[in-house]
Protein backbone atom coordinates (compact mmCIF):
# COMPACT_ATOMS: atom_id res chain seq x y z
CA UNK A 1 0.00 0.00 0.00
CA UNK A 2 1.28 3.45 -0.90
CA UNK A 3 1.95 5.64 2.09
CA UNK A 4 1.08 9.27 2.60
CA UNK A 5 4.68 10.19 1.80
CA UNK A 6 4.60 8.12 -1.40
CA UNK A 7 1.65 10.14 -2.59
CA UNK A 8 3.18 13.47 -1.61
CA UNK A 9 6.25 12.44 -3.63
CA UNK A 10 4.03 11.93 -6.69
CA UNK A 11 2.93 15.57 -6.51
CA UNK A 12 6.45 16.81 -5.82
CA UNK A 13 7.72 14.88 -8.84
CA UNK A 14 4.97 16.21 -11.09
CA UNK A 15 5.70 19.76 -10.00
CA UNK A 16 9.37 19.23 -10.94
CA UNK A 17 8.63 17.35 -14.19
CA UNK A 18 10.06 14.12 -12.82
CA UNK A 19 8.29 10.98 -13.99
CA UNK A 20 6.94 8.69 -11.27
CA UNK A 21 5.90 5.08 -11.66
CA UNK A 22 2.33 6.19 -12.14
CA UNK A 23 0.30 9.32 -12.86
CA UNK A 24 -0.93 11.15 -9.76
CA UNK A 25 -4.63 11.98 -9.68
CA UNK A 26 -6.45 14.94 -8.16
CA UNK A 27 -10.15 15.11 -7.43
CA UNK A 28 -11.80 18.35 -8.47
CA UNK A 29 -15.14 16.75 -7.59
CA UNK A 30 -17.24 18.92 -5.30
CA UNK A 31 -21.01 18.74 -4.98
CA UNK A 32 -20.83 15.69 -7.27
CA UNK A 33 -19.49 13.76 -4.27
CA UNK A 34 -22.69 14.43 -2.32
CA UNK A 35 -24.91 13.40 -5.22
CA UNK A 36 -22.82 10.34 -6.09
CA UNK A 37 -23.38 9.07 -2.54
CA UNK A 38 -27.14 9.33 -3.00
CA UNK A 39 -27.76 12.28 -0.69
CA UNK A 40 -29.85 15.31 -1.47
CA UNK A 41 -27.82 18.50 -1.38
CA UNK A 42 -29.22 19.68 1.95
CA UNK A 43 -28.95 16.25 3.60
CA UNK A 44 -25.40 15.91 2.35
CA UNK A 45 -24.25 19.34 3.45
CA UNK A 46 -26.16 20.32 6.61
CA UNK A 47 -25.66 16.91 8.20
CA UNK A 48 -21.90 16.63 8.51
CA UNK A 49 -22.08 12.89 9.27
CA UNK A 50 -23.55 12.51 5.80
CA UNK A 51 -20.89 14.79 4.33
CA UNK A 52 -18.15 12.67 5.84
CA UNK A 53 -19.84 9.48 4.68
CA UNK A 54 -20.05 10.84 1.12
CA UNK A 55 -16.36 11.84 1.11
CA UNK A 56 -15.18 8.48 2.43
CA UNK A 57 -17.39 6.48 0.07
CA UNK A 58 -16.16 8.54 -2.87
CA UNK A 59 -12.56 7.81 -1.92
CA UNK A 60 -13.19 4.10 -1.43
CA UNK A 61 -14.93 3.94 -4.79
CA UNK A 62 -12.50 5.96 -6.93
CA UNK A 63 -9.28 6.32 -4.90
CA UNK A 64 -7.89 9.73 -5.89
CA UNK A 65 -4.53 10.79 -4.50
CA UNK A 66 -5.73 14.17 -3.23
CA UNK A 67 -9.06 15.95 -2.83
CA UNK A 68 -9.95 19.56 -3.50
CA UNK A 69 -13.20 18.96 -1.65
CA UNK A 70 -13.26 16.84 1.47
CA UNK A 71 -16.27 18.44 3.13
CA UNK A 72 -14.82 21.90 3.80
CA UNK A 73 -17.03 24.25 1.89
CA UNK A 74 -20.46 25.17 3.20
CA UNK A 75 -20.70 25.81 6.94
CA UNK A 76 -24.19 27.21 6.57
CA UNK A 77 -25.01 26.27 10.16
CA UNK A 78 -22.62 29.04 11.22
CA UNK A 79 -24.41 31.88 9.41
CA UNK A 80 -28.01 30.76 9.68
CA UNK A 81 -28.43 31.68 13.37
CA UNK A 82 -27.88 35.25 12.12
CA UNK A 83 -30.19 34.80 9.10
CA UNK A 84 -27.13 35.17 6.89
CA UNK A 85 -27.21 32.31 4.38
CA UNK A 86 -27.05 33.74 0.86
CA UNK A 87 -27.09 30.38 -0.90
CA UNK A 88 -30.02 29.11 -2.93
CA UNK A 89 -30.41 25.34 -2.99
CA UNK A 90 -32.61 23.84 -5.68
CA UNK A 91 -33.03 20.15 -4.88
CA UNK A 92 -35.04 19.40 -8.02
CA UNK A 93 -32.35 20.80 -10.30
CA UNK A 94 -29.56 19.68 -7.90
CA UNK A 95 -27.97 23.11 -8.02
CA UNK A 96 -26.53 25.55 -5.49
CA UNK A 97 -26.33 29.22 -6.41
CA UNK A 98 -25.22 32.26 -4.48
CA UNK A 99 -26.56 35.79 -4.67
CA UNK A 100 -24.13 38.44 -5.89
CA UNK A 101 -24.20 40.50 -2.73
CA UNK A 102 -23.26 44.12 -2.14
CA UNK A 103 -22.10 44.71 1.43
CA UNK A 104 -20.41 48.04 0.75
CA UNK A 105 -21.64 51.04 -1.21
CA UNK A 106 -19.17 52.82 -3.51
CA UNK A 107 -19.05 55.90 -1.28
CA UNK A 108 -17.89 53.74 1.65
CA UNK A 109 -14.44 52.92 0.30
CA UNK A 110 -12.74 55.45 2.58
CA UNK A 111 -14.51 54.02 5.60
CA UNK A 112 -13.25 50.52 4.80
CA UNK A 113 -9.74 51.79 4.08
CA UNK A 114 -9.50 53.73 7.36
CA UNK A 115 -10.49 50.76 9.57
CA UNK A 116 -11.28 47.57 7.74
CA UNK A 117 -12.18 45.53 10.81
CA UNK A 118 -14.55 48.18 12.15
CA UNK A 119 -16.23 48.33 8.76
CA UNK A 120 -16.48 44.55 8.48
CA UNK A 121 -17.83 43.98 11.97
CA UNK A 122 -20.20 46.95 12.16
CA UNK A 123 -21.44 47.20 8.57
CA UNK A 124 -20.54 44.39 6.18
CA UNK A 125 -21.40 41.46 8.44
CA UNK A 126 -24.68 43.02 9.71
CA UNK A 127 -25.76 43.60 6.10
CA UNK A 128 -24.98 39.97 5.26
CA UNK A 129 -26.22 38.60 8.60
CA UNK A 130 -29.00 40.89 9.88
CA UNK A 131 -29.41 38.77 13.01
CA UNK A 132 -26.18 40.30 14.34
CA UNK A 133 -28.22 43.46 14.98
CA UNK A 134 -31.09 41.66 16.75
CA UNK A 135 -31.75 42.09 20.46
CA UNK A 136 -30.90 38.44 21.00
CA UNK A 137 -27.70 38.64 18.93
CA UNK A 138 -25.54 37.25 21.73
CA UNK A 139 -27.80 34.22 22.12
CA UNK A 140 -27.63 33.70 18.37
CA UNK A 141 -23.86 34.02 18.56
CA UNK A 142 -23.69 31.13 21.04
CA UNK A 143 -25.51 28.91 18.54
CA UNK A 144 -23.35 30.12 15.67
CA UNK A 145 -20.14 29.71 17.65
CA UNK A 146 -21.09 26.16 18.60
CA UNK A 147 -21.76 25.45 14.92
CA UNK A 148 -18.32 26.79 14.01
CA UNK A 149 -16.77 24.63 16.72
CA UNK A 150 -18.72 21.56 15.55
CA UNK A 151 -17.68 22.27 11.97
CA UNK A 152 -14.03 22.34 13.01
CA UNK A 153 -14.42 19.04 14.87
CA UNK A 154 -16.11 17.50 11.82
CA UNK A 155 -13.26 18.61 9.56
CA UNK A 156 -10.67 17.33 12.03
CA UNK A 157 -12.37 13.93 11.91
CA UNK A 158 -12.43 13.80 8.12
CA UNK A 159 -8.84 14.97 7.83
CA UNK A 160 -7.72 12.44 10.44
CA UNK A 161 -9.23 9.56 8.50
CA UNK A 162 -7.89 10.78 5.14
CA UNK A 163 -4.38 11.15 6.52
CA UNK A 164 -4.45 8.03 8.67
CA UNK A 165 -6.57 5.22 7.29
CA UNK A 166 -6.48 6.33 3.65
CA UNK A 167 -2.98 7.85 3.60
CA UNK A 168 -4.23 10.74 1.46
CA UNK A 169 -2.46 14.14 1.70
CA UNK A 170 -4.31 17.44 1.96
CA UNK A 171 -3.94 19.87 -0.92
CA UNK A 172 -1.94 22.54 0.91
CA UNK A 173 -1.20 23.91 4.35
CA UNK A 174 -1.15 27.67 3.87
CA UNK A 175 -4.12 29.17 2.06
CA UNK A 176 -4.23 32.82 1.10
CA UNK A 177 -6.92 34.92 -0.46
CA UNK A 178 -5.85 37.69 -2.81
CA UNK A 179 -7.26 40.76 -1.02
CA UNK A 180 -9.00 42.04 -4.17
CA UNK A 181 -11.06 38.84 -4.01
CA UNK A 182 -12.66 40.25 -0.84
CA UNK A 183 -14.00 43.19 -2.85
CA UNK A 184 -15.18 40.93 -5.65
CA UNK A 185 -16.68 38.11 -3.58
CA UNK A 186 -17.94 39.94 -0.52
CA UNK A 187 -17.99 43.71 -0.39
CA UNK A 188 -18.85 45.08 -3.83
CA UNK A 189 -20.00 42.04 -5.79
CA UNK A 190 -19.11 41.23 -9.38
CA UNK A 191 -21.06 44.08 -10.92
CA UNK A 192 -20.02 46.66 -8.34
CA UNK A 193 -16.32 45.91 -8.45
CA UNK A 194 -16.36 45.82 -12.26
CA UNK A 195 -17.70 49.38 -12.28
CA UNK A 196 -15.26 50.46 -9.57
CA UNK A 197 -12.28 49.20 -11.59
CA UNK A 198 -13.21 51.82 -14.19
CA UNK A 199 -14.52 54.67 -12.04
CA UNK A 200 -12.46 54.56 -8.83
CA UNK A 201 -9.47 52.34 -9.48
CA UNK A 202 -7.23 54.09 -6.94
CA UNK A 203 -9.75 53.33 -4.20
CA UNK A 204 -9.88 49.69 -5.29
CA UNK A 205 -6.10 49.47 -4.94
CA UNK A 206 -6.16 51.12 -1.50
CA UNK A 207 -9.03 48.96 -0.29
CA UNK A 208 -7.29 45.80 -1.49
CA UNK A 209 -4.23 46.70 0.57
CA UNK A 210 -6.46 47.37 3.57
CA UNK A 211 -7.94 43.88 3.24
CA UNK A 212 -4.62 42.00 3.51
CA UNK A 213 -5.20 41.11 7.15
CA UNK A 214 -8.77 39.87 6.83
CA UNK A 215 -7.75 37.95 3.70
CA UNK A 216 -5.25 36.19 5.98
CA UNK A 217 -2.24 36.99 3.80
CA UNK A 218 0.17 37.58 6.73
CA UNK A 219 -0.84 34.23 8.19
CA UNK A 220 -0.27 32.52 4.86
CA UNK A 221 3.23 33.95 4.48
CA UNK A 222 4.08 33.04 8.08
CA UNK A 223 2.99 29.44 7.53
CA UNK A 224 4.95 29.22 4.30
CA UNK A 225 8.03 30.62 6.01
CA UNK A 226 7.78 28.16 8.88
CA UNK A 227 7.92 24.42 9.35
CA UNK A 228 4.88 22.57 8.05
CA UNK A 229 3.90 19.00 8.89
CA UNK A 230 4.54 16.53 6.02
CA UNK A 231 0.87 15.98 5.26
CA UNK A 232 0.36 18.25 2.25
CA UNK A 233 0.64 17.64 -1.49
CA UNK A 234 1.72 21.28 -1.78
CA UNK A 235 2.69 23.87 0.80
CA UNK A 236 0.63 26.93 -0.11
CA UNK A 237 -2.39 27.64 -2.27
CA UNK A 238 -4.41 30.41 -3.83
CA UNK A 239 -7.87 30.11 -5.31
CA UNK A 240 -8.26 32.79 -7.98
CA UNK A 241 -11.65 33.87 -9.29
CA UNK A 242 -11.74 37.67 -9.41
CA UNK A 243 -9.00 37.83 -12.07
CA UNK A 244 -11.80 37.18 -14.52
CA UNK A 245 -12.81 40.86 -14.38
CA UNK A 246 -9.40 42.60 -14.46
CA UNK A 247 -7.01 43.60 -17.23
CA UNK A 248 -3.45 42.31 -17.34
CA UNK A 249 -2.19 45.65 -16.03
CA UNK A 250 -4.62 45.49 -13.14
CA UNK A 251 -3.69 41.85 -12.48
CA UNK A 252 -0.06 42.86 -12.23
CA UNK A 253 -0.95 45.36 -9.51
CA UNK A 254 -3.79 43.64 -7.64
CA UNK A 255 -2.78 39.97 -7.81
CA UNK A 256 0.76 39.36 -8.88
CA UNK A 257 2.62 40.93 -5.90
CA UNK A 258 0.90 38.50 -3.52
CA UNK A 259 1.55 35.48 -5.72
CA UNK A 260 5.15 36.59 -6.37
CA UNK A 261 5.85 36.94 -2.64
CA UNK A 262 4.53 33.43 -1.98
CA UNK A 263 6.51 32.08 -4.95
CA UNK A 264 9.69 33.72 -3.65
CA UNK A 265 9.19 32.09 -0.25
CA UNK A 266 8.61 28.73 -1.92
CA UNK A 267 11.78 29.08 -3.99
CA UNK A 268 13.79 29.97 -0.89
CA UNK A 269 12.31 27.17 1.21
CA UNK A 270 12.06 24.46 -1.45
CA UNK A 271 8.27 24.51 -1.30
CA UNK A 272 5.54 24.73 -3.92
CA UNK A 273 2.22 26.46 -4.54
CA UNK A 274 -1.07 25.13 -5.82
CA UNK A 275 -2.74 27.76 -7.99
CA UNK A 276 -6.41 27.02 -8.47
CA UNK A 277 -7.41 29.35 -11.30
CA UNK A 278 -11.10 29.46 -12.05
CA UNK A 279 -12.06 30.93 -15.42
CA UNK A 280 -9.05 31.54 -17.69
CA UNK A 281 -5.49 32.45 -16.65
CA UNK A 282 -3.48 32.09 -19.88
CA UNK A 283 -3.56 35.79 -20.77
CA UNK A 284 -1.39 36.79 -17.78
CA UNK A 285 2.26 36.72 -18.87
CA UNK A 286 3.61 37.08 -15.33
CA UNK A 287 3.14 33.36 -14.70
CA UNK A 288 6.11 32.86 -17.03
CA UNK A 289 8.25 34.24 -14.18
CA UNK A 290 7.44 31.39 -11.78
CA UNK A 291 10.42 28.99 -11.71
CA UNK A 292 9.93 25.31 -12.42
CA UNK A 293 9.06 23.40 -9.29
CA UNK A 294 7.64 26.37 -7.39
CA UNK A 295 4.02 26.01 -8.45
CA UNK A 296 1.44 23.88 -10.17
CA UNK A 297 -1.52 25.30 -12.08
CA UNK A 298 -5.05 23.95 -11.72
CA UNK A 299 -6.66 25.58 -14.77
CA UNK A 300 -10.32 25.56 -15.59
CA UNK A 301 -11.32 27.10 -18.92
CA UNK A 302 -7.87 27.33 -20.49
CA UNK A 303 -6.79 24.89 -23.19
CA UNK A 304 -4.15 22.97 -21.24
CA UNK A 305 -2.07 22.27 -24.36
CA UNK A 306 -1.88 26.00 -25.16
CA UNK A 307 -1.20 26.70 -21.50
CA UNK A 308 1.80 24.36 -21.57
CA UNK A 309 3.19 26.19 -24.61
CA UNK A 310 2.84 29.54 -22.86
CA UNK A 311 4.07 28.39 -19.44
CA UNK A 312 6.35 25.44 -20.28
CA UNK A 313 7.93 25.46 -16.82
CA UNK A 314 4.66 25.08 -14.91
CA UNK A 315 3.18 21.70 -14.09
CA UNK A 316 -0.51 21.34 -14.83
CA UNK A 317 -3.01 19.73 -12.49
CA UNK A 318 -6.26 19.15 -14.36
CA UNK A 319 -7.11 18.78 -18.01
CA UNK A 320 -9.51 15.84 -18.03
CA UNK A 321 -12.54 16.97 -19.97
CA UNK A 322 -15.77 17.07 -17.97
CA UNK A 323 -17.65 17.05 -21.27
CA UNK A 324 -16.14 13.65 -22.01
CA UNK A 325 -16.43 12.34 -18.46
CA UNK A 326 -20.09 13.25 -18.47
CA UNK A 327 -21.12 12.50 -22.02
CA UNK A 328 -18.40 10.39 -23.63
CA UNK A 329 -17.71 6.69 -23.70
CA UNK A 330 -15.00 4.96 -21.68
CA UNK A 331 -12.87 4.65 -24.81
CA UNK A 332 -13.24 8.34 -25.62
CA UNK A 333 -12.19 9.25 -22.08
CA UNK A 334 -9.18 6.95 -22.22
CA UNK A 335 -8.10 8.32 -25.60
CA UNK A 336 -8.18 11.84 -24.20
CA UNK A 337 -6.44 10.81 -20.98
CA UNK A 338 -3.65 9.30 -23.08
CA UNK A 339 -3.35 12.48 -25.14
CA UNK A 340 -3.05 14.52 -21.94
CA UNK A 341 -0.28 12.34 -20.54
CA UNK A 342 1.65 12.05 -23.78
CA UNK A 343 1.55 15.78 -24.58
CA UNK A 344 1.94 17.19 -21.08
CA UNK A 345 4.56 14.69 -19.97
CA UNK A 346 5.66 14.14 -16.41
CA UNK A 347 4.74 17.68 -15.33
CA UNK A 348 1.13 16.66 -15.11
CA UNK A 349 -1.43 15.57 -12.53
CA UNK A 350 -4.66 14.08 -13.83
CA UNK A 351 -7.49 16.31 -12.67
CA UNK A 352 -10.73 17.60 -14.10
CA UNK A 353 -11.23 20.79 -16.09
CA UNK A 354 -13.86 22.28 -13.78
CA UNK A 355 -15.31 21.97 -10.30
CA UNK A 356 -17.45 18.88 -10.79
CA UNK A 357 -20.80 19.88 -9.36
CA UNK A 358 -23.60 18.17 -11.23
CA UNK A 359 -24.66 14.56 -11.54
CA UNK A 360 -24.15 14.72 -15.31
CA UNK A 361 -20.60 16.04 -15.00
CA UNK A 362 -19.27 12.48 -14.96
CA UNK A 363 -20.33 8.90 -15.39
CA UNK A 364 -18.92 6.68 -12.62
CA UNK A 365 -17.58 4.18 -15.15
CA UNK A 366 -15.62 6.95 -16.88
CA UNK A 367 -14.09 8.14 -13.60
CA UNK A 368 -13.08 4.58 -12.75
CA UNK A 369 -11.58 3.95 -16.18
CA UNK A 370 -9.41 7.08 -16.08
CA UNK A 371 -8.29 6.28 -12.54
CA UNK A 372 -7.25 2.78 -13.60
CA UNK A 373 -5.45 4.20 -16.64
CA UNK A 374 -3.42 6.50 -14.38
CA UNK A 375 -2.34 3.59 -12.21
CA UNK A 376 -1.16 1.48 -15.14
CA UNK A 377 0.13 3.83 -17.84
CA UNK A 378 3.79 3.92 -16.81
CA UNK A 379 3.94 0.28 -15.66
CA UNK B 1 -15.83 47.42 28.59
CA UNK B 2 -16.63 45.46 31.74
CA UNK B 3 -18.81 48.29 33.06
CA UNK B 4 -21.02 48.16 30.00
CA UNK B 5 -21.91 44.53 30.73
CA UNK B 6 -24.74 43.27 28.55
CA UNK B 7 -25.09 46.67 26.89
CA UNK B 8 -22.32 45.81 24.49
CA UNK B 9 -23.77 45.37 21.04
CA UNK B 10 -22.59 42.38 19.07
CA UNK B 11 -22.11 44.47 15.95
CA UNK B 12 -19.76 46.98 17.56
CA UNK B 13 -16.02 47.24 17.10
CA UNK B 14 -13.82 46.72 18.99
CA UNK B 15 -16.18 46.12 21.96
CA UNK B 16 -18.44 43.51 20.37
CA UNK B 17 -15.52 41.84 18.63
CA UNK B 18 -13.57 41.56 21.87
CA UNK B 19 -16.53 40.21 23.80
CA UNK B 20 -17.19 37.69 21.03
CA UNK B 21 -13.56 36.66 21.23
CA UNK B 22 -13.70 36.29 25.00
CA UNK B 23 -16.65 33.93 24.67
CA UNK B 24 -14.50 31.44 22.74
CA UNK B 25 -13.91 29.27 25.77
CA UNK B 26 -12.58 26.24 23.91
CA UNK B 27 -9.36 27.99 22.85
CA UNK B 28 -6.88 29.29 25.39
CA UNK B 29 -4.12 30.88 23.34
CA UNK B 30 -4.87 34.54 22.54
CA UNK B 31 -3.27 34.44 19.09
CA UNK B 32 -5.23 31.31 18.26
CA UNK B 33 -8.43 33.03 19.41
CA UNK B 34 -7.71 35.97 17.13
CA UNK B 35 -7.03 33.61 14.22
CA UNK B 36 -10.28 31.79 14.98
CA UNK B 37 -12.18 35.10 14.96
CA UNK B 38 -10.72 36.03 11.57
CA UNK B 39 -11.81 32.68 10.15
CA UNK B 40 -15.21 33.06 11.80
CA UNK B 41 -15.72 36.55 10.37
CA UNK B 42 -14.77 35.23 6.94
CA UNK B 43 -17.37 32.50 7.25
CA UNK B 44 -20.04 35.06 8.19
CA UNK B 45 -19.14 37.05 5.08
CA UNK B 46 -18.71 34.09 2.79
CA UNK B 47 -21.48 31.62 3.60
Amino acid sequence: METLQDKIKLFENACNFVQSDRIPTYSNYWTYIILDAGYTLKDGIYNTANTADAVFRFHEKYGFDCYGYFGARNPWNVTEPFDGNHYIVNEAAETINIKDKILMEPEEYDELISDVWKFVWEKAIPRKCPGTLAEDAWDRYKVSLQAQKDYGAFLDGVVGKLLGEYQVPLVAGAWGLIPFEMLFNYFRGIKGVSIDLRRRYDKVVEASKACEDIAEMPAMYAQLEGEQPPIFAHHGAFCLLAHTVVSEKQFNELFWPYIKKAVDICVEKGKRLFLFTEGSIGRFDCFQDIPRGAAVLQPEQDDVFELRKKFPQLAINGGMSSALLGNGTVDECLDYAKKLVEELGPGFVMGQDKMMSFRNDAKPENILAVQQFCKEYYK
Amino acid sequence: MENKGEEIKFASYPEGWEKAKEMIDFIEDEDAKQAFMIGYANNLLRM
